[in-house]
């Protein structure tokens, strides 16, 4: 999870841009622009990662945690960005509740560059592009104690 | 000991026998007797037919339609009596065999295509979809599968693919400044125009309402895609314009009278004898590919048309011409990188150009016949087109420039970083990327896999890079000769038969040189980029291919498993992306949306009156006006006291609607927020100001969503709230809103009198009809008594053929009466329930990603301001079929 830092030298390589980076903390709105948010860069999306978001319901998401355990999985890693970091630890925290110390918690904290485009409103605007920073968390919850599936557990 | 036969005289009786016969009387009499005898052998007085006659064990239930399943000698008199009972002996279907011949199914589809265009993979299509005859194509509307929510489930986390070739494509070329003044009179000139800054560059498509000339807002035409070409050094810019076929027409015309176009009639011989010249060169190999690229290009190049003007202008229609795939959802990338591979452009350039075309022909020579005669097909080709160089393929021709080679490099930098991205959302928004691939049939999977998921974790998220957007796609030449050279897979699976170890388990090892280059374009759509939804839904990938070429790409993209959906799933995409800028979204004020609800309105009619009657709704008892039309007109009329209208446009004044509406929900503290998070909007609340709107006369797009139950649907009627339905909201939460009293149908005894005495007609006709029929026969058996041959079966079918003619036109009369009686013409609407109709739901369903039935409607401005006087965005929503309303939920769209 650590690569999220890895330096940036292979974008100038490949990349001759064209639009002006502004200043850092640039303010949302503008007269001329209006904000389109890029999806940012993910981490692997095996079975096993989990991306927290604050629109889905905790418990569904604690659900699908736990179905994961259950089946086998012996890790589930908790990823949350930004705002829905609180929700992910809340997961993670209400995961050992529920299984009684049997899994343990293993913390990884990172920095996650975010794109924002600022699309023009008028003819002679440009594109502009907002290279922003925000932390992420990833959790790797796993087992302590190796139990076996608990597929045909009644 | 013989006793002597007796005979009764001798017995005691009366009967004595004669001592002579007269000998002429009894063969007199035999011979009457036997000829009767062969009168009733030859016409049987008896009621069965030759087939019941046999025993029942040899009976078979389809010698009644296969005569020659009969014994051979029954066989005759058999098919003499089926023809007798009025059955035609059936023409034979000619044999599937026969009718699969390459030739025979050439000519059928060629037959089935007079009147309509096929896609290029429609054959692949209608094998599985179901299709519809829209705008002139034939076009796949949903899979067979009926897996529709598998549709979703693609879009949203794997990859679902359109052909979406049906989207003409229009090339304008001429100066820069003229080209820009021209086409800005048909946008509106306060948002991004044709001649934007960021579009201008070729580095990103542009989507706008295209309107008629100096038009805006009143008169638009539809959301058109357009692209530039990346400037090169010719003073003339080109423009390719992406217009969907539902208000095609209108926009050519638009076009043509702006820029005074004039139609160039001296174009297509040059095209046809190049097909024709293939055609020959081919000759040698199997006709029917011959055939069928004639067909291809016929169908291609003699619809080449091209316009004029005096101003140096010229347009192109590139119809058919290029083929449009859409992949939407978060694989689409892998799915494109992984079944398009790069040339190595190294190869070429080692190598000195003469050194280059021997080895090229030794391998030529080395390889197969087939790369020969390959070969030998490019240089007619390159010889017509050029007419002066070299005998290469144009990959070769192309990239001795420079900067084209430049471009590649770049190119293929790029394409090294698309295979690390996990959706094209992470791409810049609308970027182009153009490319140059390999023909994809070498490097297909031998059976359908799913493309690996690359888990590694890219930190490069490519900028727009100004070369990557040069294309060879956009020379007419090029295409014509990646189009002409098309190998076909008969072609290919030849050259894989000759080699050492026949198959495809070598394809990877084939000289390069032998494989066509084309050139494609990639442009990505953003998808959704609100907070309201998933970042990045429905974002997509479009792939621009040359003609000819769809079908290996398509199907290597299928080997990836992209899910294919059609027209059905576009539908779907608009409705959970809420995106009004689609092309395929006809907003009410375009004449297109008219033409197209016309014929909807037309179809559920008739759907409608195949119902028998008492299994049809009846809409005037449940107080809805226009079932199957959305009356905007009517509604306008009597919100404003005006006839025209227009959808309303302006992003400011739609904000600002907006705003005062969405705080008001807030107020009523009926918005729930489930984060807890409290917002101080009280502070912010902005009144609406109805001076700032020019117009009372607009249309404003909105989005319904159902608070408690219910599902909106198509046709559906927005109903302002009355206040006591406020009331009881607030106090009972789980209220799901009133109910329309049922009102009066005031044709209802009508109908039932006219039904009545339609029967009685009926009736009478009949009788009339038996009665003559009596009466002829009647007259028959006279004249046959008295002898005469005279045939009155004849006669009484054509009398019967004469009384039958009004008796239809009564029918059919009858039938329009009822059905006017059933849906009487619409006079009003605001006042036709029990709550005032402030519009109606174009599209609505249940929506996948909010877990709730929403719509997509218009509403008169007036209405919506009426609304904001009540103080919240509370509407009713009730569908065309019920008397329940539902409570809902009114948020501006802001296109």
């Amino acid at each position: 999870m650590a690569e999220v830092k890895t330096e940036r030298k292979s974008k100038e390589i490949c990349l001759k841009e064209v639009t002006k980076k502004c200043p850092k903390n640039r303010p949302l709105t503008d007269s001329k622009h209006i904000l389109r948010k890029r999806l940012p860069v993910c981490q692997p999306k095996r079975n096993k990662d989990i991306y927290v978001t604050n629109k889905t319901s905790f418990k569904a998401q604690l659900n699908k945690c736990e179905k994961l355990l259950d089946a086998g999985e012996p890790e589930v890693i908790i990823h949350g960005l930004g705002a829905a970091i609180n929700r992910a630890c809340n997961l993670a925290l209400q995961l050992k509740e529920n299984h009684h110390g049997t899994v343990d918690l293993d913390i990884n904290t990172s920095t996650v560059d975010i794109i924002d485009d600022f699309e023009p409103l008028t003819d002679d605007a440009d594109y502009e592009v907002n290279n922003r920073q925000n932390s992420a968390i990833h959790i790797r919850v796993f087992r302590t104690a190796l139990i076996g599936t608990l597929k045909y557990a009644t | 000991m013989d006793e002597k036969k007796q005979f009764d005289k001798f017995l005691g009786g009366e009967e004595e026998l004669p001592r002579d016969v007269p000998m002429l009387r009894l063969v007199a009499s035999r011979a009457s007797e036997i000829a009767a005898m062969n009168y009733s052998i030859e016409n049987p007085q008896q009621t069965k037919l030759i087939f019941q006659k046999l025993p029942v064990h040899m009976r078979r239930r389809i010698m009644s339609h296969n005569a020659k399943r009969m014994p051979r000698r029954l066989r005759e008199a058999h098919t003499r009596q089926m023809a007798k009972s009025g059955l035609p002996p059936k023409n034979k279907r000619p044999s599937r065999k026969y009718r699969r011949r390459p030739r025979n199914l050439l000519l059928e589809y060629n037959r089935r295509q007079r009147d309509k265009v096929w896609l290029e993979t429609h054959i692949w299509h209608a094998k599985r979809f179901h299709m519809t005859e829209k705008w002139g194509y034939k076009i796949p509307n949903f899979p067979n599968d009926r897996c529709f929510r598998a549709n979703y489930r693609a879009i949203a986390k794997h990859c679902l693919i359109q052909d979406i070739s049906y989207y003409s494509c229009i090339e304008i070329t001429g100066p820069l400044s003229f080209l820009i003044d021209t086409l800005k009179r048909h946008c509106n000139t306060n948002e991004l125009t044709f001649g934007a800054k960021v579009y201008l560059s070729g580095t990103r498509e542009g989507n706008l309402m295209f309107y008629k000339e100096d038009g805006y807002p009143k008169f638009p035409i539809g959301n058109v895609n357009f692209l530039w070409k990346p400037p090169d050094d010719s003073l003339l810019k080109t423009i390719w314009i992406w217009v969907h076929p539902c208000f095609y027409t209108d926009f050519i015309s638009a076009v043509i009278a702006s820029f005074k176009f004039e139609l160039n009639s001296l174009q297509t011989d040059n095209m046809v004898d190049i097909s024709e010249t293939v055609v020959e060169s081919e000759r040698n190999d199997s006709k029917i590919i011959a055939k069928k690229k004639a067909a291809v290009e016929n169908n291609c190049f003699s619809k080449h048309v091209e316009y004029h003007n005096g101003t140096n202008c010229t347009m192109i229609l590139l119809n058919h011409r290029l083929n449009r795939f859409r992949l939407c959802g978060p694989l689409a990338l892998d799915i494109i990188t992984n079944a398009l591979r790069l040339p190595n452009l190294e190869l070429i350039k080692e190598l000195p150009e003469q050194e280059q075309s021997q080895v090229k022909t030794n391998v030529e020579e080395e390889t197969t016949m087939e790369v020969v005669e390959i070969s030998t097909e490019v240089d007619t080709e390159s010889k017509e087109s050029s007419g002066t160089t070299a005998k290469k393929s144009w990959f070769n021709e192309y990239h001795r420039k420079k900067e084209n080679i430049e471009y590649f490099k770049v190119q293929q930098e790029l394409f090294d970083v698309l295979k690390d991205l996990k959706s094209p959302n992470q791409l810049p928004p609308n970027i182009v990327i153009a490319l140059t691939v390999l023909d994809p049939r070498f490097f297909m999977p031998q059976t359908r896999t799913r493309s690996e998921r690359n888990n590694k974790v890219s930190d490069r998220i490519p900028m727009p890079p100004t070369l990557a957007n040069r294309s060879p796609i956009w020379e007419s030449d090029v295409r014509k000769f990646v189009e002409t050279n098309l190998k076909s897979t008969t072609q290919i699976n030849k050259l894989r038969s000759k080699n050492l170890v026949p198959g495809v388990s070598n394809d990877d090892n084939y000289n390069e040189n032998i494989i066509s280059k084309i050139p494609i374009l990639l442009l990505q759509r953003p998808g959704c980029f609100t907070d309201k939804k998933c970042l990045g839904f429905t974002s997509a990938i479009d792939i621009i291919i040359p003609a000819g070429w769809a079908m290996p790409f398509w199907l290597s993209f299928i080997l990836r498993c992209a899910r294919p959906g059609g027209l059905k799933e576009s539908k779907s995409i608009i409705l959970e992306n809420l995106d009004l800028n689609s092309p395929n979204f006809n907003s009410p004020d375009t004449s297109a949306y008219v033409r197209e609800a016309l014929n909807t309105k037309l179809e559920m009619m008739e759907r409608y009156f195949r119902y028998p009657p008492n299994r049809r709704v009846n809409f005037v008892k449940l107080g809805i006006s226009s079932p199957f039309y959305c009356e905007w007109k009517i509604l306008m009329r009597e919100w404003t006291d005006m006839d025209d209208f227009y959808v309303l446009r302006n992003k400011n004044l739609l904000s600002h609607l907006e705003t005062s509406i969405s705080n008001r929900k807030s107020m009523l503290g009926k918005n729930k927020n489930r984060k807890g998070r409290k917002f101080n909007v009280q502070s912010t609340i902005t009144p609406l100001d109805k001076t700032l709107f020019p117009d009372d006369n607009c249309l404003i797009p909105v989005k319904i969503s159902i608070e408690k139950r219910g599902c909106p649907k198509n046709f559906s009627v927005i109903c302002l709230p009355s206040t006591d339905d406020l009331k009881n909201y607030e106090n009972n939460n789980n209220w799901s809103g009133p109910v329309q009293s049922i009102q009066k149908d005031p044709n209802e005894n009508k109908r039932k009198l006219l039904r009545r005495g339609h029967l009685a007609i009926l009736k009478r006709l009949r009788r009339q009809r038996v009665r003559r029929k009596r009466k002829l026969e009647n007259r028959q058996n006279i004249l046959q008594e008295k002898g005469s041959d005279i045939n009155l079966v004849e006669i009484m079918k054509r009398v019967r053929r004469k009384t039958i003619k009004p008796n239809r036109g009564i029918i059919e009369k009858q039938a329009q009466v009822m059905s006017s009686l059933y849906l009487p013409k619409c006079t009003k609407v605001k006042n036709s329930c029990d709550r005032e109709v402030m519009g109606y739901v174009v599209q609505g369903d249940f929506s996948f990603t909010e877990s709730k039935g929403i719509g997509l409607g218009y509403v008169v401005l007036p209405s919506l301001f009426s609304l904001t006087d009540k103080g919240n965005n509370i509407v009713l929503v009730r569908n065309t079929t019920t008397r329940q309303y539902r409570i809902a939920r009114l948020e501006i769209l802001i296109t």
